[in-house]
């Protein structure tokens, strides 16, 4: 699959300390790529080499095709984390004039201007000036300019931090939207929503890379089920052993919690080894409290960093 | 079909409209315009004081002049001398300015003074501060690092080339009502050479501001070290050794009559202008923003 953002080796450090080690990550084109990792990972950094604003020490990526010299700008679009809007010019004025240097007329800018800030439920704030924006205003104004036009690749640091409830599911759905039609990177502490809206992601942990698979492989969601028992016994587990898709099963010490390892063929799909561990499971005369496939996010996230 | 030059001379020219735009409704423009404006008018109604007062004796010394003979009578000579001085000794150019009104040629002085000092008081975060909150990057999402700074010097430009026409349109206005004698034909012409000359002057100090914005990113900072670089450039210009190698060694040039000075001299603020401009463009292109 033809890789929209790819990375070689890219590094950036502060002082001779890396704060962004080697990083070689490849972005494919219509994906929604979640980018992981706790705070002072890089993630921020890396953006900021990807966006053009901060030069690499050493290493390389391209971006749509293009060196970080000279990157296709009217094709991407960004929402960089902790930049601030001219204060003394209001939301419709700064669009407008984004607008036009991404090649927009008057006329199209003005149109886009007012879409984006109705996606982000500020359609009555176009007058409001940049100093008087609150936090989450802010945030969802910068997630409007990222969205103006129909970029290629947008590039979101953190989009849904501070926001409500009700803004962030706005973002998500926006994000959502973009699917098919761009490419998003998305970075995001909560890995719930993580796992959520993205199909594939990177983790970095202290500048490095530590994992990129697809969520469904980081999360084992095919590999692994969490089965939550309503009394302990022996019966389950013995069942379960016997399913020819069963690799292994391991208790916890109450016995009320198994975790279920399966052992699929290629090309075989996760529910049929679920629906025939169930089956057996209810057979046994087990009761079933809860069943989960794979593991969180959060726990893959946990042992990798 | 845009080539990368014209799109970067379109991106600047929207920055500028956005960037002036902004200006106007800041502080900004509004320090520029009333300190330049109380500047000028300040000077004009003291000009014109001084010209009222003596008058007769500056016609008399226009005339003298106007015949290339030598001047006589104590003030005249004195006057002469005095100004002779002032322009490292040149008569000709000294005789040129007695002839120009007083007015004009105090505005002119002024201007060559303070405009200096007014471009670093205005514009010394011209580039610090978009880096500084990091507002340049939702410009450099869109565009180039070279279209960022020329858009901000195009925006800085027009406004001091604003509040420069503006002061001379008070000071013109105030000397026309004020003078019996006062020429507005002769005059709108000496300013017109005024302006075109205060172009290149201002473009260099404004390029030298904006090096010293690209180069520290404390705006106070910034100000106090551009500040102080004009003084220092101020006095290395009088040294006949290294004097060349300062802007204010040309000044000279622009208070000439004769064509040649003149242009040399806008050519030296030119000069010195781009080099100051390549080096703020040099640390723009290559900085983290």
């Amino acid at each position: 699959m033809e890789a929209v953002i790819r990375t070689n080796g890219l590094t950036k450090r502060y002082n001779g300390r890396p704060v962004v080690d080697g990083l070689t990550f490849e972005v494919p084109r219509g994906a929604i790529f979640g980018f992981l990792g706790p705070n002072g990972a890089g993630k921020t950094t890396t953006f900021a080499m990807l966006c053009g604003f901060v030069r690499p020490s050493v290493g390389s990526a391209t971006v749509l095709g293009r060196p970080l010299t000279d990157l296709p700008r009217d094709r991407m679009a960004a929402l960089p984390q902790d930049a601030r809007f001219h204060p003394e010019r209001t939301l419709s004025d700064s669009l407008i004039f984004m607008g036009r240097l991404q090649g927009m007329d008057a006329a199209r800018a003005q149109g886009e201007a007012a879409r984006v800030l109705a996606a982000v439920d500020l359609a009555e704030a176009g007058k409001v000036r940049g100093k008087e924006l609150s936090h989450g205003m802010a945030k969802r104004f910068g997630v409007a300019q990222a969205f103006l036009g129909t970029p290629e690749l947008v590039l979101l640091d953190e989009p849904t931090e501070g926001l409500d409830p009700r803004n962030a599911h706005t973002v998500r759905q926006m994000i959502r939207a973009m699917s098919g039609r761009s490419t998003v990177l998305v970075s995001s502490h909560n890995l719930a929503e993580i796992e959520d809206l993205c199909d594939t992601a990177a983790i970095l942990d202290r500048g490095r890379l530590v994992a990129q698979a697809s969520i469904a492989e980081l999360t084992g969601r095919n590999q692994q089920v969490l089965i939550q028992l309503g009394a302990a016994g022996s019966g389950p587990q013995a069942a379960l052993a016997t399913l020819p898709h069963v690799a292994g099963v391991e208790a916890s010490p109450d016995g009320l919690r198994l975790r279920v390892t399966l052992r699929l063929a290629p090309g075989e799909r996760a529910e049929v080894a679920i629906t025939e561990a169930v089956g057996a499971l209810i057979a046994s005369g087990a009761s079933l409290g809860t069943v989960v496939r794979g593991h969180s996010l959060e726990e893959r996230f946990l042992e990798l960093t | 079909m845009q080539t990368p030059l014209t799109r970067m001379f379109a991106d600047a020219w929207q920055i500028a409209r956005f960037d002036l735009g902004t200006a106007i409704r800041t502080r900004r423009a509004v320090v520029a315009i009333i300190l330049y404006a109380l500047g000028a008018l300040a000077t004009a109604v003291v000009l014109v004081k001084i010209e009222a007062a003596v008058g007769d004796e500056i016609q008399q010394i226009k005339a003298m002049a106007s015949a290339q003979s030598p001047l006589t009578g104590d003030g005249a000579s004195q006057l002469e001398e005095a100004i002779s001085k002032l322009v490292g000794g040149d008569i000709d150019t000294a005789r040129h300015l007695l002839g120009l009104p007083l007015v004009i040629l105090g505005f002119f002085w002024m201007s060559l003074t303070f405009l200096p000092f007014l471009i670093v008081l205005v514009s010394h975060d011209i580039v610090n501060v978009e880096v500084r909150n990091r507002s340049a990057r939702f410009v450099l999402l869109r565009s180039s690092r070279s279209a960022l700074l020329i858009g901000k010097m195009i925006s800085h430009g027009l406004l001091f080339l604003g509040v420069t026409v503006l002061s001379n349109l008070v000071l013109f206005g105030y000397a026309w009502y004020s003078l019996p004698h006062f020429q507005p034909g002769s005059a709108i012409l000496l300013l017109l050479r005024i302006w075109l000359l205060t172009v290149p002057f201002g473009f260099c100090w404004l390029a030298f501001t904006a090096l010293i914005s690209a180069l520290i990113d404390n705006g106070g900072i910034a100000m106090v070290v551009a500040g102080i670089g004009l003084i220092v450039l101020s006095m290395l210009s009088m040294s006949d050794a290294v004097g060349f190698l300062s802007p204010s060694h040309y000044k000279l040039g622009l208070w000439s009559p004769r064509l040649g000075p003149s242009l040399a001299g806008a050519a030296a603020y030119l000069g010195f202008g781009a080099m100051f401009l390549a080096g703020a463009w040099a640390r723009v292109t290559w900085r983290d923003m």
